[in-house]
């Protein structure tokens, strides 16, 4: 009874696992980037590297609503993000149907900063939630997969039941290849374990609402930078931002308020994800005409704040860099986790279905998501260097690089694959994550050099490093890939 | 500080389990010497470790606690599989 339990469980775990797998192993590499979205958009946005830390003045926040009102003039949506310990400037964004992007404004007199446009993390932040594939059928997509994880993860509880424990660390990379990649996954599995159930029901949870769009409430995520769009348009000129930003400041405490929008019929100040563990969107409105406060209108309460809850916990925005640092480990692991499994499947399939279209097709998508995303990821940031900054839609161009080079490695993967070369296919994909990755410092530092590049352990230092340090662990792959049987 | 202790008491723990394990003794040619020691050592650090983690507000010891759970297993992973790499390096040059 119980061997049949295990091998029907053994059949789900491997089928729903590598369907599924294929598409969460992009959702977690995606989620473990976006851990650093704002840091990764501050890297790409060369142009902040020169600026000392600012503080936000009335002055300046002043000449930032003046500038959103002539946007929402012109007929734009538009609404102000406060500078924060993360990202030390004011900013006038939009939604573009991907990424929130627009203009940097310098927080102590409101000038344009003049950066570069790029959907920076938020790129890996979108590609993480819905593919790059919209609101709609790219979150029902992740939401599919979220749900298919967690079957994966109780099937393979049951399937290994009685090692869970004894084996838990237990790898043995001289052993037969099958087993090594066993012994990693299930290693990595179980000591992911609290992490991949939290972060997994956690999502799933965040997007129920877009299996039942029956009952959801109709949220679109639709662009917002078409003119006309504004239903504030024509209708109320805003007074001076800075005295109501320091009564809002009186109500949720310094340095708390995360963004500003702009309605109707008021100006609500909106306390920041980052101030406490539960996200609720607590805001103050102000009148847009005297700028008198109308009313302090706090989130969901009680039962109603689980959304809060779990948004907060996936979202970690409250948490320390150390806990997104825990968190992008997590997820990386995680991610290579689920590649291990894809490429027990491979190696398992090998056997009965070696030289078989079906098979190259699988292992082509194992390399493509595991190698070939990476590579894709560190072609984004050279492009952001090497596309001139006053190209217009250049934001959009970047996004068409990460995808032709993603498109390139799939095409190289399936070639590969189907000409029965596929750990060479490997090695070459490594060669190229190692090439780009090691050179991205190199790259950082002569594209900044115009600026005030200084070596030192800033937003741009990390993530050179941790280019140069997935560059190197490339690098060692390839050469294990080389010496294995 | 406490991040990093938690990680530390996480790591000793994971280590004691996995040298009480007889797959991993047998991969190292060790016998089943200090089990008491290491059985102690396995209940007591993981609690050493979560009393550590109350102490910061909440909900982050209680992540910070699961977060050092699975870094701390990596480590212990890690020393373990290199340690079982060595030893057996002189039976396969025998």
């Amino acid at each position: 009874m119980r061997d049949i339990l295990r091998n029907r469980m053994g059949w789900l775990h491997a089928w729903v696992g590598f369907v599924c797998g294929v598409i969460l192993v992009v959702v977690f590499t995606g989620g473990s980037l976006a851990m650093f979205d704002t840091e990764i958009t501050r890297w790409m946005q060369p142009e902040l590297s020169g600026l000392s830390q600012l503080t936000l003045t009335e002055e300046g926040l002043n000449r930032a609503g003046e500038q959103v009102q002539a946007l929402r003039d012109a007929g734009q949506t538009v609404f102000l993000n406060m500078p924060s310990a993360r990202d030390p400037v004011l900013r006038i964004l939009h939604y573009d149907g991907h990424a929130f992007v627009g203009p940097a404004l310098n927080p102590r007199d409101g000038s344009d900063l003049n950066v570069r446009q790029t959907q920076g993390g938020q790129l890996f932040f979108d590609l993480h939630q819905s593919l790059y594939r919209g609101p709609v059928w790219g979150n029902m997509v992740t939401e599919l997969v979220a749900i298919g994880l967690l079957v994966a993860v109780f099937s393979g509880i049951v399937i290994h039941f009685r090692n869970l424990v004894p084996d838990l660390l237990l790898f043995r990379p001289f052993a037969a290849p099958g087993r090594a990649w066993l012994d990693a996954h299930l290693m990595a599995g179980v000591l992911m374990l609290p992490f991949i159930i939290m972060i997994t029901y956690t999502g799933a949870v965040i997007h129920a609402p877009r299996l039942f769009p029956m009952i959801s409430n109709g949220y679109g995520g639709k662009a917002a930078n078409r003119p006309g769009h504004d239903r504030a348009h024509g209708i109320a000129p805003s007074a001076p931002l800075g005295p109501m930003w320091k009564q809002a400041e009186a109500v949720y405490g310094e340095g708390n308020i995360g963004f500003i929008r702009f309605e109707p019929r008021a100006v609500s100040f909106y306390r920041s994800d980052a101030a406490n563990f539960v996200i609720t969107r607590d805001h103050v409105d102000f009148s847009p005409r005297d700028g008198q406060q109308i009313a302090v209108k706090p989130g969901e309460r009680g039962v109603q704040s689980l959304g809060g809850v779990m948004r907060g916990l996936h979202y970690a925005r409250w948490g320390t860099s150390g806990l997104r640092w825990l968190y992008f480990i997590c997820g990386a692991v995680g991610s290579a986790m689920m590649s291990a499994g894809l490429v027990l499947f491979v190696i398992k399939h090998r056997r009965n279905h070696g030289g078989t279209v079906r098979l190259a097709v699988a292992e082509a998508f194992t390399l493509t998501v595991t190698f070939g995303l990476p590579f894709a990821a560190l072609g984004f940031l050279w492009s952001n260097r090497l596309i001139a900054p006053s190209l217009a839609q250049r934001d959009l161009l970047e996004a068409k690089v990460f995808f032709l080079l993603w498109l390139c490695t799939l095409v190289h993967a399936a070639v590969r694959s189907c000409t029965g070369h596929v750990r060479a296919g490997w090695r070459e994909q490594a060669w190229g994550i190692a090439v780009l990755g090691c050179g991205l410092p190199v790259l950082d530092v002569v594209s900044r050099s115009g600026t005030a590049f200084a070596p030192r352990l800033d937003v741009y230092g990390v993530v050179d490093a941790c280019a140069l340090g997935f560059g190197l662990l490339a690098v060692w792959g390839q050469s294990m890939i080389a010496r294995s049987r | 500080m406490i991040a990093f202790m938690a990680l530390v008491c996480w790591t000793l723990a994971l280590l004691s389990h996995g040298l009480l394990q007889s797959k991993i003794q047998r991969l190292l040619l060790i016998g089943n010497t200090h089990a008491t020691a290491l059985r102690v050592v396995r209940l007591v650090l993981p609690l050493a470790a979560l009393v550590l983690c109350m102490r910061l507000t909440q909900p982050l010891g209680l992540m910070i606690w699961l977060g050092m759970f699975s870094l701390g297993g990596l480590l212990a992973g890690g020393v373990l599989t290199v340690a079982s790499v060595r030893a057996r390096k002189p039976r396969a040059e025998a």
